[in-house]
């Protein structure tokens, strides 16, 4: 008996402390071609077995020491010590040896008794199975290796029984182990990522279909939870009729490749030094804008904002510190946008409306999207312009940088990019020849406009304090009594210039440059003051009200100003009375419905201005405790000639009536008027200036008592 | 490891022992341990039949020394060496007794095992005998 051709001789290590067995043993497996390498005992073996790595291991049971399946079971445990096959040598009639031969995990047993010439064969055939053992395992090293060098996984899904058939490099990149990964399409599928489940579901569907194939890039969430992003190919085989059977699937991690792409997309786009976009990527979006702007009849407006004598600093304090104030003042740019007010509803509806790039140096430039003027534009700039005014701590001092800004309206400015920021750099220069921390227009008329409105508004700031605000007070008159039961307080602006400037021309300017905050306080404590006169000198007037900005409950506590007011003026807050319209309960609605609950716990009365113009809903009468429900003037207007007109009102008025709340008609003017509303049960009237002077309070039945001691009803003067 | 030696008792072709104890050998278990020689290699029966001589006497101290001591454990474990040794040897009726005791051990029921350690002796002696000439015979050869 010869070993196998064209194989080296197989090696048997022999483990038997009868030196008699063992000689035999050596000797039949000699005579048939093996090489035998002998221990006395179970530790002898492994320590040989360690050594010389022998092709196949007999151990008798029986030993000194580590026996027989003791030794096998350390040699299980051993690197490489799991495939060789290990023969078991056990007495013939001892059943319970050979079934814990097995769990040791012996490839096989014999017993004793067996000739050496049957123990040969034995060995043979153990050997040759543990060779095409070995040769699957060698072919399964070999795929796993080079898919673990090609960073690729594969794995088979028999459609029959769903198994889904995963190598070990699979399982590594979708991040679980052999143990934990179930072997069927659906544990396969809770590996993917749960947002990408449904495309990769679809893909699949397409190719079982045979309408697409199955490609696709999709996450994959590990055990460790990480996740990456793995491409996935895969085919299908079918039946000579078309029947799929199977599909065979690649799997790659792209995650890193992904990465190098976003980094140099990041590179293409974006500035390395502040973060923000580059030029690429605004003329990208200008382009896009214009577009839009174009075909949607959109006003945006673009910026070019220029830090003044900038080379200075890089010259005197060196380029890092000029770096890290270019740094500072993108993140005054973006942060300046994010406060602004102004553009948080166009944000709102579309998230990219705002670009801030730096195109290099000491440039910056802001593409808006949409605006509602060019007065939105203005302020923009101002408080980015003010926001970059703010000093700096660089290289342990302060500084203080302006800068100047161009501004251009698209599309009228310009259709096409080029011409677009051509005069956005005109603007600029201009900006920086008048003498610099400044915007300028491109368009000469707007710069007028804008130069209007700023004289105005420098004029307006020192108004309070000149004493060049005026109230005027209304009547209010019930209509039941036909006596002055309130007045409403109403501003005028007395310019030492230009004369009467009626409320509509400065208070939406007061608004933007937030100067109605000092304005709006200066109304409610003269109006409290004004009512306290007017109790003290005992007249009968039941209350006094004033109008309320949107800005003023934004912008301040308005409920502290009226509070600070009752208190100094020492008013009783029944007599004060505030007015809301609806556009500022629309905004922040539950906190306003939280700011009117706190004014009314003041003891003040709270009225519903202009109700029926806008969004009226009866939703907000429910939500705000109003006092007063205020019918515009609009409606009186027609109240004797439409008949619509005086439907509306007479719902107004039942449905005021059951809630509880006491009706008010604005811009009443004739007598016809007056007893129209008192026939639909309106409570009080506010007859017009114009009115209660033209057709006189007596001619409409009203009393006169205290007319002649209440001086601003003829006068319209404090 | 055993070869499967037959129970056939055969007359010892050679001298018979003084004390008239015929050991009861194969002499097949010989033929076999014969067919594993190979060529150019030293004599295997020899070096068995040796290793046996050299060995066993060794056993049969530890089976005196552990019935002595009442030790069940060293009992079993040195029949059940001895039981396979001789077996190899074609030494089937000290196989045979062996076996008994290394029974006897294994069921820690050794106190009544003199009488079968006395014949254990004795059949051992008898097989040295036998033993001794055939390797005096090889060796003359």
């Amino acid at each position: 008996m010869t070993a196998e051709p064209h194989q080296p001789i197989p090696r048997v290590l022999v483990a038997d402390d009868d030196p008699i067995a063992r000689s035999l043993t050596r000797a039949g497996l000699e005579q048939a071609g093996f090489l035998v390498l002998e221990a006395e005992d179970g530790e002898g073996a492994l320590v040989l077995y360690d050594q010389q790595r022998p092709d196949l291991v007999v151990l008798d049971v029986m030993m000194p020491g580590l026996d027989g399946f003791q030794t096998c079971e350390e040699l299980r445990r051993r690197p490489g010590g799991d495939r060789v096959p290990v023969l078991i040598m056990t007495g013939l009639e001892d059943i319970e040896s050979v079934s814990r031969a097995y769990e040791v995990g012996a490839t096989d047993f014999a017993s004793k008794s067996i000739t050496t010439l049957l123990l040969s064969h034995r060995v043979r055939y153990l050997l040759r199975g543990s060779r095409t053992l070995d040769a699957l395992h060698e072919s399964r090293t070999s795929l796993n290796r080079a898919q673990r060098i090609a960073q690729l996984g594969s794995w088979e899904w028999d459609l029959d029984t769903n198994r889904l058939l995963a190598t070990e490099q699979t399982l590594r990149i979708l991040g679980t182990t052999a143990w934990k990964f179930g072997g069927t399409v659906e544990s396969y599928k809770q590996t993917i990522h749960p947002d990408d489940l449904e495309s990769w579901i679809q893909s699949i569907e397409g190719l079982l279909s045979g309408q697409s194939p199955h490609s696709l890039d999709h996450r994959v969430m590990r055990i460790t939870g990480v996740e990456r992003m793995v491409h996935e190919e895969a085919e299908v085989e079918r039946t000579p009729e078309g029947h799929p059977i199977r599909v065979i699937g690649t799997v790659q991690d792209v995650s890193d490749r992904r990465q190098a792409e976003a980094q140099l997309e990041y590179l293409a786009y974006f500035d390395h030094l502040t973060g923000l976009p580059n030029r690429r990527l605004f003329l990208d979006r200008l382009s896009h804008t214009l577009l839009t702007a174009i075909r949607y009849q959109r006003l945006g407006a673009v910026i070019a904002l220029d830090i003044d004598r900038f080379k200075r600093i890089n010259d005197t304090l060196g380029h890092s510190v000029g770096d890290q104030l270019l740094q500072e003042v993108g993140e005054r740019l973006v942060q300046g946008i994010r406060r602004s007010d102004m553009l948080a509803r166009y944000r709102a509806a579309d998230e990219g409306s705002v670009t801030i790039a730096r195109f290099g140096g000491d440039e910056f430039y802001l593409l808006l999207n949409e605006i509602g003027s060019a007065q939105d534009a203005a302020k923009v700039t101002t408080r980015l312009l003010e926001a970059i005014a703010k000093p700096y701590t660089a290289a342990e001092r302060e500084i203080v940088l302006t800068a100047s800004a161009g501004i251009t309206l698209l599309p009228l400015d310009g259709e096409d990019v080029d011409t677009l920021l051509k005069h956005c750099d005109t603007a600029m220069h201009h900006a920086k020849e008048q003498g610099r921390s400044r915007y300028h227009f491109f368009s000469e008329t707007l710069n007028v406009a804008a130069e209007a409105r700023l004289e105005l508004e420098e004029s307006l700031r020192g108004a309070v304090d000149r004493g060049e605000l005026r109230l005027h007070y209304q009547p209010q008159i019930s209509l039941a009594t036909r006596k002055i039961v309130g007045a409403e307080a109403l501003i005028r602006w007395q310019h030492p210039n230009k004369g009467l400037v009626p409320p509509g021309d400065f208070i939406p300017l007061a608004e933007d440059s937030g100067l109605i905050v000092p304005i709006g306080a200066w109304v409610i404590s003269t109006a409290c003051a004004q009512a306290k006169v007017w109790q003290s000198m005992g007249l009968p007037l039941v209350r006094v009200a004033v109008n309320l900005s949107g800005i003023q409950f934004t912008e301040s506590n308005v409920v502290d100003t009226v509070r600070d007011a009752l208190e100094t003026s020492g008013l009783d807050p029944m007599r004060f009375e505030v007015e809301l319209t609806e556009t500022i309960m629309m905004r922040q609605i539950q906190k306003m419905i939280a700011t009117v609950g706190e004014l009314k716990r003041l003891g003040i009365r709270i009225t519903m201005d202009d109700f029926g113009t806008g969004y009226s809903s009866l939703a907000y009468l429910k939500h705000f405790d109003f006092d007063t429900l205020k019918i515009d003037r609009s409606f009186v207007k027609d109240l004797t000639s439409d008949n619509n007109s005086s439907a509306i009102v007479e719902a107004i008025i039942a449905m005021s009536h059951i809630l509880d709340i006491s009706t008010l008609a604005e811009g009443v003017e004739t007598p016809e008027q007056s007893a129209a509303l008192q026939r639909l049960g309106c409570d009080e009237v506010r007859a017009t200036a114009q009115a209660a002077r033209r057709q006189s309070l007596k001619r409409c039945g009203w009393s006169t008592v205290f007319s002649s001691q209440f001086p601003e009803l003829s006068t319209e003067h404090r | 490891m055993s070869t499967a030696p037959t129970t056939t008792s055969e007359p010892n072709p050679q001298p018979a022992p003084k004390e008239q104890i015929a050991a009861k050998t194969s002499t097949q278990a010989w033929d076999t341990i014969r067919a594993l020689q190979r060529p150019g290699q030293p004599d295997l029966l020899e070096k068995i039949l040796g290793l046996f001589v050299k060995n066993s006497q060794d056993l049969v101290d530890q089976l005196r020394g552990a019935l002595e001591q009442n030790d069940a454990q060293t009992v079993f474990r040195a029949a059940h060496t001895l039981k396979s040794s001789s077996a190899n040897v074609g030494a089937v009726g000290l196989a045979e007794r062996c076996k008994e005791l290394e029974a006897l051990g294994r069921q820690n029921q050794i106190g009544d095992a003199e009488d079968l350690f006395a014949q254990i002796e004795a059949e051992y002696g008898a097989v040295l005998t036998v033993l001794h000439a055939e390797l005096q015979r090889t060796r003359g050869v």
